[in-house]
């Protein structure tokens, strides 16, 4: 029975030719789009409606809102990197704008200058040590979730999420560290929960 | 794909305990905030990849260890279908419980007047289920060559690995090497956000064929790995 034979004679241990094809193709791909865009960045204006530190945090407690600091550099790539992907993303920088107070603090000391007292002072605060890191505060001041290092779009969708959600319920905290020192921030290098 | 060998995976993680007990839990504890806290949105859901964990560990390993592909081979079965069958056996349950829980929580923002957009909830719904898809196929890779839930193990250390050479990179002002650990960390954890393809602005073509390549790769090679692999019918 010529079926039988067939079925008998393919092997149970076929290479998928086509899907390494395809995952090739798609490497191939992947490695070429990444080195085009490393070389010519596709820019994305910040739809983030930033404000001061000190007119954002008197604003947030007039409004009861979180206030959404945002420790930056504008030189650094991966502070370049968030503002393209999550600040340039228009559904994100709503969401932002409707739920936080955005308050951007730029860092340059690490271009070589100084920093203002004022931006010293919330370093020290929030303990900030690696560019970009995103903090979370409640209207009060007594609640701080954050995040520092840039992880990818998705990982700050979920951690300001995580965040918001953490800060409106008093007496939980967390702080979570993505791709900096374990030891700077919260003792780990993945996320701890404490205040 | 083998129905039999798809209804098998899904009804194997269906009888074990603990995982249904992890999954009630990331399923009922993001909807509590939904219900209460105004103006939260859907974010809560972001659930796809830790249910693509829980009912995803050890989605060969297990099997290797307790001994049952040595049965199964024996039969007219290729690797490369059983590998495909469990992928997409944990993919489709993973996303119908993301399906149900957006579901659920859209009723309780409905019931508060916060009914979200079809538009956003289509991209959310479509990125969690990448998510989950993308995990799943990570932990198949992983577990093609890891005992029991050993690739549990393995994306932590993956993860751990990609934070390292981005730290390492950074103290020697190597900007490649952080490069490079941001492309591991991306391997380790494959998401795609619909939202930023679909939003109007420049498709991301990068993290598009970043989360594909991952997905075909991880698949592949999982295959390949498997194929290479020798059953021993003895054991210590």
């Amino acid at each position: 029975m010529p079926a039988t034979d067939g079925a008998r004679s393919r092997s149970s241990r076929a290479t998928p030719v086509t899907l390494l094809a395809i995952a090739g193709a798609l490497l191939a791909a992947r490695v070429t789009l990444g080195i085009v865009e490393h070389v010519r960045p596709v820019e994305r204006p910040d739809l983030v409606e930033w404000r001061d530190p000190g007119a954002g945090e008197a604003e947030a407690r007039v409004h009861g809102k979180l206030v959404l600091y945002c420790f930056t550099d504008e030189r650094s790539d991966p502070c370049r990197q968030l503002s393209r992907e999550v600040f340039g993303d228009p559904m994100a920088a709503t969401s932002i704008n409707e739920h936080f107070i955005p308050v951007r603090v730029l860092d340059s000391k690490r271009a070589g200058g100084h920093n203002p007292p004022g931006v010293e002072a919330l370093e020290a605060r929030f303990g900030v040590k690696q560019l970009p890191t995103l903090v979370v505060v409640s209207p009060d001041g007594a609640h701080s979730q954050i995040q520092a290092g840039y992880g990818g779009a998705l990982a700050t969708r979920q951690f300001l999420s995580q965040a918001t959600a953490m800060v409106m319920m008093p007496g939980r905290g967390f702080r979570m560290r993505i791709g900096g020192p374990p030891d700077s921030i919260g003792g780990g290098a993945d996320s701890t929960i404490g205040r | 794909m083998n129905q039999t060998l798809f209804a098998a995976a899904i009804r194997q993680r269906a009888q074990s305990p603990p995982r249904l007990a992890l999954v009630l839990g990331f399923f009922t504890l993001p909807l509590l905030p939904m219900a209460f806290v105004h103006g939260i949105g859907l974010l809560p859901l972001q659930t796809a990849a830790a249910y693509a964990f829980i009912l995803g560990a050890g989605i060969i390993g297990q099997d290797f260890s307790a001994g049952t592909l040595q049965l199964l081979f024996a039969r007219p079965v290729s690797r490369g279908e059983y590998v495909v069958s469990r992928w997409l056996a944990i993919g489709a349950a993973v996303t119908s419980l993301v399906l149900i829980q957006i579901a659920i929580g859209s009723g309780l923002l409905a019931a508060r007047g916060e009914t979200p957009p079809p538009s956003a909830l289509a991209l959310f719904a479509g990125t969690q289920i990448l998510s989950g898809f993308g995990t799943v196929s990570l932990l198949l890779l992983l577990s093609s060559f890891l005992p029991g839930i050993g690739d549990i193990l393995g994306v932590i250390v993956l993860g751990l690995a990609a934070q390292g050479v981005q730290i390492a990179g950074s103290l020697f002002h190597a900007p490649w090497v952080v490069r490079a650990g941001v492309e591991l960390s991306r391997f380790a954890a494959p998401a795609l956000d619909l939202s930023q393809v679909f939003t109007g602005g420049p498709v991301p073509w990068f993290d598009v064929a970043s989360y594909f390549s991952t997905v075909t790769l991880c698949l592949a090679l999982a295959i390949v790995i498997l194929n290479r692999r020798e059953l021993s019918y003895a054991s210590d």
